[in-house]
C-alpha cells in the first residue's frame, strides 16, 4: 500500500525533526523549572529566553514582545478578553464595543461573544463574497465606544488573507482608543509579511500547525501596547501574564520550527501557491465541475490551503474513500465538531446548502512533491467514479 | 554550572525530570500518529482519540476518578484557575464565600484575590507552627454562603500535608465544594477522590516525572455534579470546559508519567523517604542551629526543608554551585521576600531567609544525597565561620535579645 499522503496541514502538522530533537534535547538536560534560582533553574531559564527571541525574529516581530501559552485558543482568549477587559474603562460609562470578523475561528468568536456576559456588546465585521473582511466594511462600525476589533490574519477555511494592515490603519483613524487583536494561527509560517507589518496590539500564534510541539502557543504583544488582563494567575510568569511554570521544550521546538518555516519560506516565497496551482490542476482533472472557495487572486489567498466544493459529491463519504486510498483531507475546520455542512464560514460565504455539504478542505506542509499533488487527483477522480457523481465537463 | 560530576538536581518539588520511559512513548505522537484529537474524520484523528483516552484512564486510575472525570489542561495552574474561577462564578448566585489557606500555592491564592476584587469575600485559614489548618477553625470559617473551599495536599515548600480527608468531610457535611491542589502528591501517594469526597482536584505532569505543560482538573460526576464556568471557549474540547487542541503528546506523557509512578510507588517511596531522612539526620546531627520547617511525620516523603540560623538562604544557594536546591518556592523565588508560607508558620522572617528546600525525587542516588550533605555542612560552617552573631549563639547569647549600641 501506498504510503499515507496528509493534506490536513491546516488541522494540525506533524513535528519537524528539528523541532523534535530539541524538545528532546532541552527535556533531557534543561529540566530544571526556570524560575529557580540555581544553575539548573537559570540554564532553563536562558533557552526559554533564547527561544523568545528566535520565535521574534523568526515572525518578524520587531517592537513586541512575547508571551508564551499553551495553545492558540488560550492566546486568542488572552488577546481578545484580556485587552477588552483591559481597554473597557476607556469608555465608561458608555457600553464597550466589541467587533470581531465574521469568518473567526470558534476559538477567536467564543472568545469575544463570552464578554457579552459581562456587559460588553460584541458585533461582527461582515465579510464579501470572497471571504475577505475589507476596510470598507469595518469603517461603519468604528466610533468611540469600539475598545477591540479581532480580525483573523488567514481564514482557516478558505485560506482568504484579510487586509489586517488596513484593517488595523482605519481603526488607528476612526477609533483610537481600541486595541487591535489578529488571529495568525493560519499565518505564521505561510506567509511573508511579518508580524511588525500588521501593526496589531496582539497576535496570536500557535506551534502545533508549523511543525511545533503541541501544548505550546504565543501571544505577540506591541511594546507601548496596552497590556491585557491575565486569563489566570498565580506565581506571575511572563511578566504576570501568564502565570504556570513555562513549557520550555516545547518553547524551544516553537522557535525552531518557526526559524525553520521563515527559512523555507524566504529560499522559496512560492512554495505554497506553486503547489496549490499543482493540486487545483490535479483536482480539476478529476472534476472539472469544482468550485474553488474563497478568492481568486493569488495575493488574496494563503497558499497552504485550497477548499473545493464538489458539486453532487457529499463531503462525508468523499472522505472516507480518499480515506481508504491512504489520503487524508480535511472538511471545514477540526476544531468544531459539526458536519461541514453547517460550517458558519460556508454560511457566511452565501454559500448554497447543497454546495455546502460538498466541501472539502486541502491544506499543505509546503513540501508536497508534484506526484504526491497528482495522486491527490487521481484518488478523487477514484473516490468521484466510486461515488458514481457524474463529474460534468465545465469550464 | 562546574562539570558533570558535580552537578546534582535535588530539586524535585519545583520540577523533575522527564523519565526517559515517559518521553519514549511520547515519541511516535509526534511525528507518526498526529492527527488533531478533534478532527474525527481521518483516521489519524482517531489514533490520536484513542491515545488520549488511555491517557484519561491511567490519569483517573492515580486518582480513584473515572475517566470522564478528567479533563486535561496546560498544567497546575490552569487547573487551579479553572476550579476556582469556574466553581465561584457558576455558584455566585449560592453565595460568594470561598475558604482557603496562607499557605496555599500562588496558582490558588491569586485566583481568589482576583475573586475578591470581584466582591467575593474570602477567609484565609492560618495554620500551626508545621503548616496545617486547625479544622475547628475551618468548622468556624464555613457559612451558609460558602461556595468552595480549596485547601491542599502537601504542600510545595515544606511537604505538609494536610488532613484533607477530615476537610473533605467536613465540607460535605455542610454541603460546600472541595477543591484540593494535589500537585505534589497525585500520584506519589494513594488519593480516592471517591472514598475521600474531594470534588475538585488539581495536578500536573511535570512533577510526576511527565512533561511541563500538561495537567488535569478532576471534576466530580455525581454526589453532586459540580459545574464550571470555563475559562477558555471555542471548539468545545474536554467536554467544554476546557477549548483548545489537545495536546496530544504531552496527554500521553501524563498518562505514562502516572501509570509508571503507581507502579513504581512502593519501591519509590520508601527510597526516596530513606534518602531524605539520611539527608536530614546528617544535616541536623553535624551542625547545630538547624530547624526542621514543616510536620515531623505528615509529610511529603521526598522533601526536606531546612533552616540553617545565621546564614543567608541566598549565600549558601550560591555555595552549593552545581547542586540544584531552592530557597523558598521556585514559583516565587524571583523576590526576595521571604516565603509566604514560612511566614504563614510564624517561622520568623531570620529563619525564613535561611531556608533551604532540598527536593528528593526518583533519580536521585545515596552517593549524590553524601555529597549534598558533605557539601551543605561545609558551606553552612564556612558562611557561619564569617558570622558574629553564630559566634554569640554559640556563647549563649541569643542575638535577637541582643541591644545594639553604637559602639558594638
Amino acid at each position: 500500500m501506498e504510503p499515507v499522503l496528509y493534506l490536513d496541514h491546516a488541522a494540525t502538522t506533524p513535528v519537524l525533526p528539528e523541532a523534535l530533537e530539541e524538545f528532546v534535547r532541552v527535556c533531557r538536560e534543561l529540566y530544571a523549572n526556570p524560575s529557580s534560582l540555581h544553575g539548573a533553574g537559570a540554564a532553563a531559564a536562558r533557552r526559554l529566553e533564547e527561544a523568545r527571541a528566535e520565535l521574534r525574529r523568526a515572525a518578524g516581530a520587531e517592537g513586541y514582545r512575547v508571551v508564551w501559552t499553551a495553545t492558540g485558543t488560550e492566546s486568542n482568549h488572552l488577546g481578545i478578553q484580556g485587552l477588552a477587559r483591559r481597554l473597557r474603562g476607556r469608555v465608561r460609562p458608555r457600553t464597550p464595543r466589541v467587533l470581531a470578523g465574521a469568518l473567526e475561528h470558534p476559538a477567536a468568536l467564543e472568545a469575544a461573544r463570552a464578554l457579552e456576559a459581562e456587559g460588553f456588546r460584541v458585533e461582527t465585521v461582515p465579510a464579501d463574497r470572497e471571504g475577505r473582511i475589507l476596510p470598507e466594511a469595518l469603517e461603519p462600525l468604528l466610533d468611540g465606544d469600539v475598545v477591540l476589533v479581532a480580525v483573523q490574519w488567514v481564514n482557516n477555511e478558505l485560506g482568504s488573507l484579510h487586509p489586517v494592515a488596513a484593517l488595523v490603519e482605519r481603526v488607528r483613524r476612526r477609533a483610537p482608543q481600541a486595541a487591535f487583536h489578529v488571529d495568525a494561527v493560519q499565518a505564521l509560517g505561510k506567509i511573508r509579511p511579518t508580524v511588525a507589518s500588521t501593526g496589531a496590539d496582539s497576535v496570536a500564534v500557535a506551534a502545533h500547525k508549523i511543525g511545533g510541539v503541541r501544548g505550546c502557543a504565543a501571544l505577540f504583544l506591541r511594546e507601548g501596547g496596552p497590556e491585557p488582563r491575565p486569563l489566570f494567575r498565580g506565581g506571575g510568569h511572563e511578566g504576570g501574564l501568564r502565570s504556570g511554570t513555562e513549557n520550555v521544550a516545547g518553547a524551544a521546538a516553537f522557535a525552531r520550527a518557526a526559524r525553520l518555516r521563515r527559512e523555507a519560506l524566504e529560499s522559496e516565497p512560492e512554495r505554497f501557491l506553486r503547489r496549490r496551482r499543482l493540486l487545483l490542476e490535479a483536482l480539476r482533472r478529476a472534476h472539472p465541475g469544482l468550485r474553488v472557495l474563497g478568492p481568486e487572486a493569488e495575493d488574496r489567498i494563503q497558499g497552504g490551503i485550497l477548499s473545493c466544493a464538489f458539486p453532487g459529491a457529499p463531503a462525508e463519504p468523499l472522505l472516507h474513500h480518499l480515506e481508504s486510498q491512504g489520503v487524508l483531507v480535511g472538511s471545514g475546520s477540526a476544531c468544531h465538531r459539526h458536519g461541514a455542512s453547517d460550517s458558519p464560514v460556508l454560511v457566511a460565504l452565501g454559500l448554497p446548502r447543497e454546495l455546502r455539504s460538498s466541501v472539502l478542505r486541502f491544506s499543505l506542509s509546503g513540501s508536497e512533491t508534484e506526484a504526491e499533488l497528482r495522486r491527490a487527483g487521481e484518488a478523487v477522480a477514484r473516490a468521484l467514479r466510486e461515488l458514481r457523481v457524474a463529474a460534468p465537463g465545465g469550464g | 554550572m562546574t562539570d558533570a560530576e558535580t552537578r546534582i538536581y535535588l530539586d524535585n518539588q519545583a520540577t523533575t525530570r522527564v523519565d526517559p520511559r515517559v518521553l519514549e512513548k511520547m515519541l511516535p505522537y509526534f511525528c507518526d500518529r498526529y492527527g488533531n484529537a478533534a478532527s474525527r474524520n481521518h483516521a489519524f484523528g482517531w489514533e490520536a482519540e484513542k491515545a488520549v483516552e488511555e491517557a484519561r484512564e491511567l490519569v483517573a486510575a492515580g486518582l480513584g476518578a473515572r475517566a470522564r472525570e478528567i479533563v486535561f489542561t496546560s498544567g497546575a495552574t490552569e487547573s487551579n484557575n479553572i476550579a476556582i474561577l469556574g466553581a465561584a462564578r457558576m455558584y455566585a448566585e449560592k453565595g460568594r464565600h470561598l475558604i482557603t489557606c496562607a499557605t496555599e500555592h500562588k496558582a490558588v491564592l491569586d485566583p481568589m484575590k482576583a475573586l475578591e476584587h470581584e466582591g467575593w469575600k474570602v477567609t484565609v485559614l492560618g495554620t500551626d507552627g508545621y503548616g496545617r489548618i486547625h479544622l475547628e477553625e475551618l468548622r468556624e470559617a464555613l457559612r451558609e454562603d460558602t461556595v468552595l473551599v480549596s485547601i491542599m495536599h502537601g504542600n510545595n515548600e515544606v511537604g505538609t500535608l494536610q488532613p484533607i480527608a477530615e476537610i473533605a468531610a467536613l465540607c460535605k457535611e455542610r454541603g460546600v465544594l472541595y477543591h484540593c491542589d494535589a500537585t505534589q502528591t497525585a500520584g506519589k501517594m494513594e488519593i480516592d477522590v471517591e472514598a475521600l469526597g474531594i470534588d475538585l482536584l488539581s495536578c500536573s505532569a511535570h512533577k510526576i516525572y511527565g512533561p511541563k505543560g500538561v495537567g488535569a482538573l478532576y471534576v466530580r460526576r455525581r454526589n453532586p455534579r459540580v459545574r464550571l464556568e470555563p475559562i477558555l471557549y471555542g471548539g468545545g474540547h474536554e467536554r467544554g470546559l476546557r477549548s483548545g487542541t489537545l495536546n496530544v503528546p504531552g496527554i500521553v506523557g501524563f498518562g505514562e508519567a502516572m501509570r509508571l509512578c503507581l507502579e513504581l510507588r512502593d519501591e519509590e517511596t520508601p527510597r526516596i523517604r530513606a534518602l531524605r531522612d539520611r539527608l536530614q539526620e546528617r544535616l541536623t546531627t553535624e551542625l547545630d542551629f538547624v530547624k526542621l520547617n514543616g510536620h515531623p511525620t505528615e509529610r511529603l516523603a521526598g522533601n526536606l526543608n531546612l533552616s540553617f540560623a545565621y546564614v543567608e538562604g541566598e549565600s549558601l544557594l550560591m555555595g552549593l554551585e552545581g547542586i540544584a536546591v531552592s530557597s523558598g518556592s521556585a514559583c516565587t523565588s524571583a523576590s526576595l521576600e521571604p516565603s509566604h508560607v514560612l511566614r504563614a508558620m510564624d517561622v520568623g522572617d531570620d529563619l525564613a531567609h535561611s531556608s533551604i528546600r532540598f527536593g528528593v525525587g526518583r533519580f536521585n542516588t545515596s552517593e549524590e544525597i553524601e555529597t549534598v550533605a558533605d557539601r551543605t555542612i561545609e558551606a553552612v560552617r564556612r558562611l557561619r565561620e564569617m558570622s558574629p552573631l553564630y559566634e554569640m549563639a554559640l556563647e549563649g547569647i541569643d542575638p535577637r535579645t541582643v541591644e545594639w549600641n553604637a559602639h558594638a
